[in-house]
């Protein structure tokens, strides 16, 4: 759905310019509707209570994402990540 | 005289090449100003095919039966074998001795007649169930034999063998004749048919059982029993090879046949079967320790046969359709070992002389797929595993040990091993012994003949069954 | 036509027509043979065809019914995609290898007793490991080495619960197990399954091997070893709760290390394992709505899954590598790469208009629906965790996040392009007219895709799946790293194994040679000297003069052949009579 405009490593976190801008612009205003839209239009069957609240999936989907991110990465430094001859160098 | 010439057509056919040869025979003293000695020889070049025509057409008459010529000519499964088994041998024979060394390019053609008359003999001989029709045959057969042997050059142990032969003959047939005719005063008959139901003990028809033993002596010689023999070496190592090629294996199918067919009349006990029973343990004997100290090959060869004569004697005694089975299919095994042999030696003495066991030295160097034939041919004749000779000294040895003729078997089993030693002997200088002095290549095709050769053996040692059921076949007929 | 004509022969006559035509006609009869499978599968009649008889057993090669149909159909069509991708390669090993791995799948579909299944279950291991091998580098020969190892392993636990279900049984019928009544035998055979379908903790050969595969190797690979799998688990154990809890904790632990690998092909081999976990704990489940979603999930999965592993295929092959480290920028050189790999991404994702969408949310819906709430919770876990590395992450650090390092690229054959637009339209298709696929689903369907929640939802939860990616996206920068999983312990045990047997065998080793040295060998020594010495003396001396003396005999007997014709006749008159006359008077 979204794809980020080009970003250099070293950078920290520009502000986006031009044509860049825009995109963003137009990513924050489409959620902003769908979350609207969750208004009206309600879950017909709702497997949970939690689901009827509108915006439930939507912050269901930032959260999950975040603490996947935070959680993979988090593991990956710390005790899954090893050198990529980890086995040979075991033999 | 109810001639049935469908029945008759493998005779047919020997007759007729033989006949071609008879005017090729009297044609040549005008080719021979015309063309040169090649093309002379290019004339009997025909003659292995045709033999092979006349193997083929045996073998589409092996179940033929019915009875010819006044009930003297009985077509049968034993006879029927032993034509296709003559048929084969001199189909081989008679490739062995396309290209001889010894004999003259306008010789040719009267040699492959007399040859080809012989084996006529034979197949006749093969079908004769009357004793004056046997006695003709048994003459043809030789007589075309005799003429053969002093053909080597002008080689004077020829002519010397060649006497040897005749008059060693001559005395032979001589008996046999004089033993018919006691056979004849005592018996009144001389079909095979009606002899079988006549009395054969010693208290009933001693005359009889005189005149068959002495009838008998002829085909003794032919096959060269103790003591019977004593022609053979001399004989084989007079002649050039291809003749003692073709005498060595052939002449004896004629008297296996016989004494197949006059064996049916006899019984376990009968005084006749124990004479035929120390016959074939003396000359096992004799001529396995006669041929121990033996240098020439073709001595070797002589004695050997005597000692397989002997082993033939196994079969014949134990007198049931098994036992004449297995000596049928033994002497076809002979046969085809013999051969074999003889095509290595004939192949290495380019030049027809005697080859000498120091000959062979090194042979599995210069020539090695000759010394895999000639080891194929050596193993044969002692009996080992896979060949066929194996099976066939099995055969005979079951069938004499089922009728309780123990001690016979046990001395061919010790004969068996002392001939271990000469055979081997071949083998040995082959393969272990290192050539000195010239060697002449042999042809190529004759490794494809000796291969096959060699083949036949190993494949007739793994599947001898259906060979051996048309001897059984046959074996019943006679002896139901 | 006859009502029956089993795909597999197809692929096994075009493997040997690859090896004996020449290369350049030769390749062009896989994807011949791929299209004939395919009109096979559309024309053959459903029921029991054709018997074999083998070693004394009745095999039966050809069950036809709904559930082997609806894979064999896609199995078929990705037959065509993959060996159109494959086209350019020269290597005819490497299309034997597919032909006979495709040949094995087939043979799986259609078999109706376990013993066809594990010929064509072994079939497919060996040369699938064979995909692996002909890449021909070093990691990849040792991966396909771990490969084979496993999946012998796998065939092996197969072997011994079949065995076993016969002697309990006495029949080899491929039926399904009733998860009421479990015996050792089932769980055997259900472990086999496993190993195929990279059940954690079985799973860890898949991110091992096939990154190592070959371009086009991985293509098949991900299509047809895992999805057998999953037909033989649906046919034979529907309804196991435990595959319910794996599948969902499948779907889980793939995305989790997906989110964190480096290498494109080790992300996407990753979600194999996580959607693979969707199609599991729909079997677990075992209601007609999460079987049907199984296999419209399976159907689907192949081809974005086949169509994402071509995309990166595009990028190893174009570029050298398919680490996302090395990778970056590429967008303006490779942009149709960048496109068709979205349209699976957004497939495998779950948006509205694409393949994922109809099957995915199925069966989220009928695990819900069955009560299973926490289970359909975790799937939808997963979704986000899907879209967040497949459909974000590794794109954009592939073709954009950073300016073009102007590596070469080498220039990518076009058969490569129109596989990936086949397999693309394919998705799209199947996106906006779910019926073809629900027409060959097992079950009557009765779920509606397009309702307006269901678009709603899926759009809330990838949307903010996009932005959470946006949050973090430095966070989730790749690093050229390995990171550890179920295989170390597969290591562990196998050197443990090796640790135990030197240090056994070394023991009992050095025992044996101490004790053969000291007492064996002297006394040994001492009792050949004696035999030595019986051998010379004795026997020899016994032999030899045997021998000799024989031999003297018979240079005795020759003295009777003096060479003189009278002396012969004489001889044999003399010795005739002498031994007839001895026998008969004898008696």
């Amino acid at each position: 759905m979204s794809h980020e405009p080009e970003h250099t490593h070293d950078q920290p976190a520009q502000p986006p310019q031009g044509g860049a801008k825009g995109l963003k612009k137009l990513m924050f205003v489409s959620l902003g509707v769908l979350v609207l839209l969750n208004v009206l239009i309600q879950v017909p069957h709702p497997h949970f209570d939690l689901e009827k609240l509108p915006g439930f999936w939507a912050l269901f989907g930032l959260i999950v994402a975040v603490v996947l991110g935070k959680l993979a990465k988090g593991a990956a430094h710390t005790f899954l990540g090893k050198d990529e001859d980890y086995y040979e160098k075991r033999g | 005289m109810n001639f049935n010439s469908a029945l008759f057509i493998p005779e047919f056919l020997q007759l007729a090449m033989t006949l071609v040869l008879f005017l090729q025979a009297l044609a040549k003293p005008q080719q021979e100003q015309a063309a040169g000695g090649a093309s002379l020889a290019a004339q009997t070049a025909w003659v292995p095919l045709g033999a092979v025509a006349v193997a083929v057409s045996a073998a589409f008459s092996l179940g033929d039966s019915g009875m010819m010529f006044w009930d003297a000519y009985k077509i049968d499964g034993l006879s029927q074998f032993f034509k296709l088994a003559v048929a084969v041998g001199f189909a081989i024979a008679a490739l062995n001795a396309s290209n001889q060394p010894t004999l003259e390019a306008s010789k040719r053609a009267d040699y492959f007649m007399l040859l080809s008359l012989s084996a006529l003999g034979l197949m006749i001989l093969a079908s004769s169930v009357e004793l004056i029709t046997i006695y003709l045959a048994l003459e043809i057969s030789s007589y075309s034999l005799y003429a053969l042997i002093p053909l080597r050059g002008k080689d004077p142990r020829a002519s010397e063998a060649g006497i040897k032969y005749i008059l060693f003959g001559a005395a032979a047939t001589a008996i046999a004749l004089f033993g018919l005719s006691y056979i004849l005063a005592s018996q009144h008959s001389s079909y095979l048919a009606v002899l079988t139901s006549k009395p054969w003990s010693w208290a009933e028809a001693p005359l009889a059982i005189g005149g068959l033993s002495l009838f008998m002596v002829g085909f003794f010689f032919k096959l060269a029993l103790f003591p019977f023999h004593f022609w053979c070496p001399d004989v084989y190592d007079g002649t050039s090879n291809e003749t003692a090629a073709y005498a060595a294996t052939l002449p004896k199918l004629g008297a296996v046949v016989i004494l197949i067919r006059l064996a049916a009349m006899l019984k376990p006990g009968l005084e006749i079967t124990t004479v035929l029973a120390v016959l074939g343990a003396a000359s096992m004997t004799f001529g396995n320790l006669a041929a121990l100290t033996q240098k020439d090959i073709k001595r070797i060869l002589g004695y050997s046969s005597v000692a397989h004569a002997g082993y033939v004697m196994l079969g014949l005694v134990a007198a049931s359709s098994k036992g004449l089975a297995a000596a049928g299919f033994y002497s076809l095994v002979y046969l085809l070992m013999n051969l074999c042999c003889f095509w290595v030696v004939c192949r290495l003495a380019t030049d027809g002389r005697n080859l000498q066991l120091d000959d062979l030295n090194g042979l599995y160097k210069r020539a090695p797929f000759l010394a895999f034939v000639l080891a194929v041919a050596a193993f044969s004749l002692v009996g080992l595993p896979p060949t066929a000779g194996f099976m066939g000294k099995l055969f005979l040895l079951t069938a004499a040990w089922n009728r309780g003729y123990d001690w016979l078997v046990i001395v061919a089993a010790v004969n068996t091993a002392i001939s271990i030693y000469y055979y081997l002997n071949l083998v040995r200088h082959a393969y272990t012994s290192e050539a000195e002095g010239e060697f002449v290549q042999p042809r190529a095709d004759s490794a494809l003949w000796g291969g096959v050769l060699a083949a036949a053996i190993l494949i007739l040692g793994a599947i001898p069954t259906p060979v051996f059921k048309w001897a059984e076949a046959a074996g019943r007929q006679l002896m139901p | 036509m006859t009502e029956f004509v089993h795909p597999t022969i197809f692929f096994v006559i075009s493997a040997l027509l690859v090896w004996a035509l020449p290369g350049k006609l030769g390749r062009w009869v896989p994807p011949v043979a791929a299209l004939l499978a395919v009109l096979s599968v559309l024309t053959m009649q459903q029921g029991v065809h054709t018997q074999l008889q083998y070693l004394g057993l009745t095999l039966t090669v050809g069950r036809v019914d709904q559930l082997s149909l609806v894979f064999a159909h896609v199995f078929a069509i990705q037959a065509v995609i993959g060996f159109i991708y494959a086209l350019h390669v020269d290597d005819k090993w490497q299309h034997m290898a597919a032909c006979m791995y495709i040949a094995g799948a087939f043979g799986c579909t259609f078999a109706g007793d376990y013993v066809t299944l594990f010929i064509c279950w072994e079939l497919m291991s060996v040369s699938s490991t064979f995909l692996v091998w002909l890449r021909r580098v070093p990691a990849s020969t040792n991966a396909g080495i771990r490969y084979f190892l496993f999946h012998t392993l796998g065939g092996l636990l197969l072997l011994a619960g079949l065995l076993l279900r016969y002697k309990a049984l006495g029949t080899f019928a491929f039926e399904a197990a009733n998860p009421h009544a479990v015996n050792l035998y089932d769980i055997l055979i259900m472990l086999g399954f496993c190993v195929n379908a990279a059940v954690i903790p079985l799973h860890a050969w898949l991110p091992d091997a096939y990154p190592e595969a070959t371009v086009t190797g991985a293509v098949f690979m991900s299509a047809f070893t895992t999805k057998t799998a999953v037909y033989v688990l649906l046919r034979g154990f529907s309804g196991f709760e435990i595959l319910g809890i794996m599948g969902t904790l499948m779907t889980l632990y793939g995305v989790f290390y997906a989110t964190i690998e480096n290498n494109a092909r080790r992300i996407l081999a990753y979600h194999i394992v996580s959607q693979v976990g969707y199609m599991v704990a729909g079997i677990g489940v075992g209601t007609a709505m999460t079987i049907d979603g199984a296999c419209a999930h399976a159907y689907a999965h192949i081809l974005y899954k086949g169509l994402l592993f071509m995309g990166a295929g595009t990028l190893l092959y174009a570029a050298g590598t398919a680490k996302l480290s090395e990778l970056g920028g590429l967008f303006k050189r490779l942009p149709w790469a960048f496109f068709w790999y979205m349209i699976a991404a957004v497939s495998i994702s779950g948006f509205p208009l694409f393949s994922g969408f109809v099957s995915k949310t199925m069966t989220i819906t009928g695990a819900a629906e069955a009560h299973h709430t926490w289970l359909a919770v975790g799937m939808e876990i997963a979704a986000v965790g899907t879209f967040l590395s497949v459909g974000i992450k590794l794109p954009y650090f592939a073709w954009f996040s950073k300016p073009d390092p102007g590596m070469p690229l080498n220039p990518v054959p076009r058969n490569m392009y129109i596989a990936m637009a086949m397999g693309g339209l394919l998705c799209f298709y199947i996106g906006i007219q779910p019926e073809f696929l629900y027409k060959l689903l097992p079950h009557p369907v009765e779920y509606v895709p397009y309702t307006s929640w269901h678009v709603l939802q899926s759009l809330l939860l990838l949307g903010f799946t996009g932005l959470g990616f946006y949050l973090l996206r430095h966070k989730l920068k790749p690093e050229a790293k390995l990171n550890l999983d179920f295989d170390y312990f597969y290591r562990l045990v196998a050197q443990g194994f090796m640790v135990i047997c030197r240090y056994i065998l070394e023991k009992l080793d050095n025992w044996w040679t101490e004790f053969y040295a000291r007492v064996g060998l002297k006394g040994m020594l001492k009792i050949a000297g004696g035999s030595a010495w019986f051998d010379k003396a004795a026997i020899d001396g016994v032999v030899d003069g045997t021998a000799i003396n024989v031999r003297r005999v018979g240079e005795g007997a020759t003295l009777a052949q003096t060479g003189r014709l009278q002396d012969y006749l004489a001889a044999a008159a003399i010795l005739g009579l002498l031994i007839f006359g001895l026998v008969w008077f004898l008696r």
